[in-house]
């Protein structure tokens, strides 16, 4: 309802300023959760955080997944001052808050991480953000409407290039994030507590990359590719030799058709650590496939555990 | 998603095996598999597995691999 010409309510705006016995006060945030734009988690979705974001985290839909990231080690605090403007007679007026914007380092996962963080850059505007507090052990974000809670809207979100080793300090590498809204976090922050006996640090962990690579493409005769899995540099055979060689985890798609060509038998080979996936139909030379393994409920059903699908291409010969 | 079928160390696609009505009409659409020597009786043997059957193909007389 309207409250007259001037639109503002007044009497709403007040802080009240006793002193609680419990306040929140952030310590170093040593990861970030990364959620699609726009999700929002009721009561019912806090209550059962854990289950929560595990399912968001294995996600069969990649652009609904969700992205822990971690574990920083340290943080820069490049956000910007507050504007001020001063009048005639010296007295400063505000004219807007400054920016949060955090630049974070990590070493572990290194380059392939870096890799992978890479396809972020820019796409602040596809995901809202939570801060890792691990001393007080749980996730920093913003109310949404009365009883929802969401991440932080972002600015800025990029992997910074890597400073190489110097011979006198190790490779750094560093992921950066910028809010959008200073608001979100000055007033309506929100902290989402977790027991002790589920530490935020390890408790949530992203999935895997994985990396399909064409051994041999292909061949229309015999209806045979061959391909390798791997995870950053470990091939997945080594772990996974039998749970990979199941009908279900392959697909192969027609790119022109569209239409599935099922998997008739898979085979892990052992003398080149790859796996030999024959298909049902019939396949002719020229036609280029997409490869597909997973879906990650697939993968997780066959026990491979917090490991992304993946998939390539072959042209048949 | 049933589970796959292991024969001779290979895992097969128990659904699409399945799917054939007849030793002979699953042969005739496997042929790119098991090749080699005594195909069409592994064939018929795998194909037996899956379906809890003692079918053998109906266009041959004889043996299962073919030999007379």
């Amino acid at each position: 309802m309207a409250t007259g010409q001037l639109g503002l309510n007044c009497a709403t705006i007040i802080g009240n300023t006793g002193l609680i016995s419990c306040p929140y006060d952030p310590k170093n945030f040593n990861g970030i959760l990364l959620l699609p734009k726009g999700t929002a988690l009721t009561p019912a979705q806090v209550s059962a955080f854990q289950t929560t974001v595990n399912a968001g985290i294995i996600n069969d839909n990649a652009s609904a997944r969700w992205f822990p990231i971690g574990i920083f080690e340290d943080i820069e605090d490049k956000g910007t001052d507050a504007v001020e403007t001063e009048t005639g007679y010296g007295v400063a007026k505000l004219v807007r808050l400054g920016k949060y914007r955090y630049r974070f380092m990590y070493s572990n996962g290194a380059m392939d991480l870096h890799a992978e963080l890479s396809k972020f850059n820019g796409r602040q505007d596809a995901f809202d953000l939570w801060f890792t507090d691990p001393v007080n052990n749980g996730f920093l974000g913003t109310a949404s409407g009365q009883s929802n809670v969401k991440g932080f809207s972002l600015d800025t979100l990029y992997a910074p290039n890597i400073k190489v080793n110097t011979g006198a300090a190790a490779s750094q590498y560093m992921f950066e994030v910028g809010l959008e809204d200073e608001k979100q976090f000055n007033q309506n922050w929100r902290f989402i507590k977790l027991p002790d006996t589920l530490p935020v640090h390890d408790t949530f962990t992203g999935l895997k990359p994985t990396r399909l690579e064409i051994v041999s493409e292909l061949v229309a005769s015999t209806k045979v590719v061959v391909v390798r899995v791997w995870s950053g540099n470990t091939n997945l055979y080594d772990t996974y030799s039998v749970q990979l060689a199941t009908t279900n985890l392959w697909d192969a798609i027609n790119n022109a058709t569209g239409v599935q060509n099922a998997t008739a038998s898979v085979v892990a080979a052992p003398a080149t650590k790859a796996f030999t996936v024959t298909l049902t139909s019939t396949v002719t030379a020229a036609e280029e496939y997409t490869i597909q393994l997973g879906t990650v409920t697939q993968l997780t059903a066959a026990a491979i555990l917090k490991q992304a699908n993946a998939e390539t291409n072959t042209t048949a010969v | 998603m049933t589970q796959d079928t292991k024969y001779e160390g290979i895992s097969f696609n128990t659904d699409w095996i399945s799917s054939h009505t007849s030793v002979s009409e699953f042969i005739s659409n496997a042929t790119h598999l098991l090749v080699g020597e005594n195909q069409e009786l592994k064939l018929t043997e795998l194909y037996n597995i899956v379906k809890g059957t003692d079918e053998k193909p109906s266009k041959k007389k004889g043996n299962a691999d073919g030999r007379q």
